[in-house]
């Protein structure tokens, strides 16, 4: 088994959440509402059933709803890849209806109790299973079956319920480390490959009177993402949280933190705060995602130089969160061939992919985008898909069974970092609670 | 009579332990994101780029929406509270003991509690998604309030006023409505005061009993800039600042009444 | 008068009443997600036992004596100071007065949001200390301190209630008594203590009740500036309870954390009904 598949068994059930990147505390309450509701309405809903592809043409109309949770500046880059589709098809009338991230699974399972709902979903987050179990989603196995482009996609993109294709994802999202070129220069290092090249920056930097650092340290799912890398380097994992690996990562976080590499109130960041902090030029790096490379060139612009480079881990085993939205076909679509057709032309194909990562750098699942220019040219964006195939790892991890195990490494992250605890006692409870809290 | 030194230091600190956070939040809401992380102080170079950024008609719209599921609620609570406080106020015996008891008993129960039964409950009456759904919810939560405020006022209004009435053959209900009402109305005024400030930033109820964004309240877009997309600072003081402003106008016209008429029921 | 009673009891019987009924018989229940809206296995209280000995129910109910201890000790000394040096009125005390009820009425959504950002260290608060060279205090993130400022961030805001309530209580007191708590006055300390304090002990009473229900259930403060952290620094048993019931889907473990915090505010509220009793009688 090569690296590239390991990664993807990894993936096999992997769900991304799109919250996570971008981050929700405050839909918490809402988000259960959902997940409850779910549950509720599963005892009633039924299975879905396939359907059988029929030729379309560009004769065909129709209408099509898509739902979906981007906003502002994001809404853009669906508007671009559903015109791709409106080409092909110029009689199919479609409709991007916008829901907000927290709600959705809660308004599609409610529209699924009416056998109501859309043809699309573009939808990324970790309530899959339960709108699954809801009859939110129909199967696209036939068709994920007869396509010709399958073979281009990893399995750890697609999802799978019952053992038949619902949901592919066309592009993942994961974080890395960025860096401030011109802070490196001043004082002399290179871009560090390893964490003692890392550390020995950090000296440097803090001694020319610059922060080393600014990551997320938030007690939220957010800490979790940012945290899991450093952990899974020293060999932690859900299924096996040994103390000793994750006293390791505790330590470096906290010496760094204690040095004052680590500004101390990351403990209150999200990582969209982590990167309004870093932007501010006096920030040498900086761990975030591949998200940041429209918003740094809006906001760094030519202020400084600035690059990516994958996170120096202790080890192989590091295990680094993938995230992105996949698309759903409805489980009430009256026109789940059109529904096909229009996941095929937007995120399943290359001009739709091509949008996704030129406008907010999403990458290319396909492996025949691997190697296009606009992948391998973009020297930002190297970092993150060397690390997709060698350390890409599925979210929410054991297939999102492990909710309130996350929540109490978060918490035991953030506690590290703010000082409130030594990094043994804080492996300690936070080996004990992924224990308590999680049963492989 | 000259002040003392006691009074005029107090006084001063009061005012900068109250007036500043106001400064300030204005202060950061006119700075660029970048230079909230850098530039220190009330010394920048104000921008009204965030205003530009929030101040739309979305954002006028969940004003709009605010003030509907506000005013909604202070109507439905007043109509509700306002003879139920008179008659706890009237009665005396056990039944004021237990209906005092439980009416604290459920202001004290956390609001996060009840999301689930209420959520069953509008459901059921095919309210979830409607701005009438919140209403009700947010009455839910804020009645029992509502008839603490009130009832002090009506306990002031002396027998005598009600007896004579009674003698001059008026009804129960029109002493209650003809002569009662009309010298409790600063109480009532009060209480009203208080409900629309409180429904107007509510926001647990609204995100999650509400989905079309169309819909939403401004609180519930304050929140979403907590959780979402991470806080972007100068966006967010700009929305509370624009969040404020209507309390600040309807604040400017009651002050004297919340200031003599919170203090009723805690004192008598 | 039970006609007048009527519409508000069945409106609080659906809304109010219901839900709470619910919480309780959740508490003793096993309740996750898979069965929130299926059947609810009766467990009794093994449920409410079972969370009650947990190291995080310890840690959030410590943490939740000290954040009600500082916010009615806090907000009521404070209102009292405020009271005493802003009762007699004049243009600027009206003034005063105004601005604090003001910072009262908002809501807590924007004060919670404004002071966190106002005690960051590049905030307000580490800004004027410097002006003094004291280095930057991370309020929000070490040590005890977190729970600390959010806690006095919540006093700040029932200051300006027990303000009013304590100079209505001034005002209603005979003229003699009001020059002898003048600020003003000769001996100031020894009027406040022995006349002016005795004369304001029940709106005292009235007073701790209120802020004490209220300081116990409060939760929007941790919920905007700290979500109880770092780590679990400043969580409180209210933020515990909707943590476990929002955030890891333990919804009968966040109510039975609910229901131990009900019991335990009420059961506050006697203690100190009592004591005030025996004191008085003594």
């Amino acid at each position: 088994m090569n690296e590239l598949d390991q990664g993807s068994s990894l993936l096999d059930r992997g769900l991304s959440r799109r919250q996570l990147l971008k981050g929700a505390a405050a839909g918490a309450g809402s988000l259960a509402l959902a997940g409850s509701l779910a549950e509720f309405l599963a005892a009633c809903g039924g299975n879905t059933t396939t359907t059988t592809t029929s030729k379309l043409d560009a004769n065909t109309a129709g209408n099509l709803e898509v739902w979906h949770y981007s906003s502002q500046q994001d809404v853009k880059t669906i508007q671009d890849y559903s015109a791709l589709f409106s080409q092909k098809y110029p009689k199919v009338n479609v409709k991007l209806t916008y829901v907000e991230f927290s709600e959705m699974p809660k308004r599609a399972i409610a529209a699924a109790g009416a056998k109501q709902g859309p043809d699309v979903f573009i939808y990324g987050g970790n309530e899959v299973n339960a709108m699954y179990k809801a009859g939110v989603f129909k199967s696209a196995d036939s068709y994920w079956q007869s396509f010709a482009d399958k073979g281009q996609f990893p399995d750890g993109v697609i999802t799978r319920f019952n053992n038949k294709v619902y949901g592919i994802k066309g592009y993942v999202n994961l974080t890395g480390l960025w860096y401030n070129q011109d802070i490196l220069d001043a004082v002399g290092v290179a871009v560090p490959k390893t964490i003692d090249d890392l550390n020995n920056a950090f000296a440097k930097i803090k001694a020319a009177g610059k922060v080393p650092i600014a990551l997320t340290g938030q007690p939220t799912d957010q800490g979790d993402w940012t945290a899991f890398p450093w952990l899974s380097g020293y060999g932690f994992s859900y299924k096996n949280p040994e103390s000793s690996a994750i006293e390791q990562a505790f330590a470096l976080v906290s010496d760094w933190s204690k040095k004052g590499y680590l500004p101390k109130e990351s403990v209150q960041w999200g990582q969209a705060e982590t990167f309004n902090r870093w932007a501010v030029g006096d920030v040498a790096f900086m761990e975030n995602g591949n998200w940041n490379i429209g918003p740094a060139s809006r906001n760094v612009g030519s202020k400084f130089k600035y690059g990516t480079t994958p996170l120096p881990a202790a080890s192989g085993k590091q295990g680094i969160f993938l995230g992105g939205e996949a698309l759903w076909i409805g489980g009430f679509s009256k026109v789940p061939d059109i529904a096909w057709a229009y996941m095929q032309e937007t995120l399943l194909s290359k001009e739709g992919l091509l949008i996704t990562l030129k406008e907010s750098g999403g990458i290319p699942a396909r492996h025949d985008m691997s190697g296009l220019p606009d992948v391998t040219n973009n020297p930002l964006l190297a970092a993150y898909t060397s690390e997709v195939k060698d350390h890409g790892a599925e979210y929410p991890p054991e297939g999102g069974a492990a909710i309130a195990a996350q929540a109490v490494i978060a918490q035991n992250w953030s506690a590290v970092i703010a000082g409130q605890k030594s990094p043994s006692q804080a492996a300690k409870d936070a080996s004990d609670g992924v224990k308590a809290n999680y049963k492989a | 009579m000259t002040r003392s030194l006691v009074a005029r230091t107090g006084t001063g600190l009061l005012i900068l332990l109250y007036g500043l956070p106001f400064v300030w939040l204005v202060a950061t809401s006119l700075k660029s994101d970048t230079e909230i992380f850098s530039a220190t102080g009330l010394i920048f170079e104000p921008t009204i780029a965030a205003y530009q950024t929030v101040v739309n008609s979305d954002l006028l719209h969940a004003c709009v929406n605010s003030a509907i599921i506000a005013a909604g609620t202070t109507l439905l609570t007043l109509v509700l509270a306002t003879p139920a406080a008179y008659a706890l106020a009237r009665v005396k015996g056990l039944l004021v003991n237990v209906g005092l008891g439980s009416l604290i008993l459920l202001q004290i129960t956390p609001q996060p509690a009840t999301l689930i039964p209420l959520y069953r409950v509008l459901g059921g009456w095919n309210l979830l998604g409607t701005q009438l759904g919140v209403v009700l919810a947010d009455t839910a939560l804020l009645l029992p309030f509502c008839v603490l405020i009130v009832r002090p006022f009506f306990l002031s209004v002396p027998q005598e006023v009600e007896e004579a009435g009674v003698v001059d053959g008026a009804s129960r209900w029109r002493v209650f409505w003809q002569i009662v009402l009309p010298i409790t109305l600063n109480g009532i005024a009060t209480g009203a005061t208080i409900i629309f400030f409180i429904a107007w930033g509510e926001f647990l109820y609204a995100i999650t009993f509400l989905s079309d964004p169309a819909q939403y309240p401004i609180s519930v877009l304050i929140a979403g800039q907590i959780g979402m997309y991470g806080i972007r600072w100068s966006n967010m003081m700009a929305i509370a600042v624009v969040a404020s402003l209507p309390i600040l106008a309807i604040y400017a016209f009651t002050h004297r009444l919340l200031r003599d008429g919170l203090a009723l029921g805690s004192v008598r | 008068m039970g006609l007048y009673l009527l519409p508000a009891a069945l409106f609080l019987a659906v809304l109010a009443l219901y839900p709470f009924i619910e919480l309780i018989h959740m508490s003793v229940s096993q309740v996750s997600s898979d069965n929130i809206f299926g059947d609810w296995p009766f467990i009794g209280t093994a449920g409410v036992q079972a969370v009650a000995v947990t190291a995080d129910f310890r840690e959030a109910a410590v943490n939740s004596l000290i954040y009600v201890g500082l916010v009615v000790g806090v907000g009521l000394g404070g209102g009292l100071a405020a009271a005493l040096v802003l009762w007699r009125g004049g243009p600027l005390s009206g003034f005063t007065l105004a601005l604090m009820v003001f910072s009262w009425a908002l809501p807590g959504l924007i004060n919670g949001v404004d002071w966190r950002f106002l005690l960051d260290p590049r905030g307000m608060v580490d800004t004027i200390l410097s002006v003094a060279r004291v280095a930057p205090v991370y309020w929000l993130v070490e040590g005890r301190l977190p729970l600390v400022s959010v806690a006095l961030v919540n006093a700040w805001t029932v200051v300006p209630f027990a303000t009013l309530v304590f100079r209505a209580a001034l005002l209603d007191m005979p003229g003699e008594v009001l020059a002898a708590a003048d600020v003003d006055g000769a001996r100031p300390r020894q009027t406040l203590r022995y006349i002016v304090l005795p004369l304001l002990r029940p709106t005292i009473l009235v007073l701790t009740i209120l802020s004490l229900l209220y300081a116990f259930k409060s939760f929007d403060f941790i919920y905007i500036m700290t979500f109880g952290g770092p780590g679990t620094a400043s969580t409180t048993l209210p933020f515990l309870s909707y943590r476990l019931a929002f955030e890891i889907y333990k919804f009968s473990d966040g109510a039975a954390v609910a229901v131990i915090t009900l019991g335990l505010t009420i059961l506050m509220a006697l203690v100190y009904l009592r004591s005030v009793h025996r004191e008085e009688r003594a």
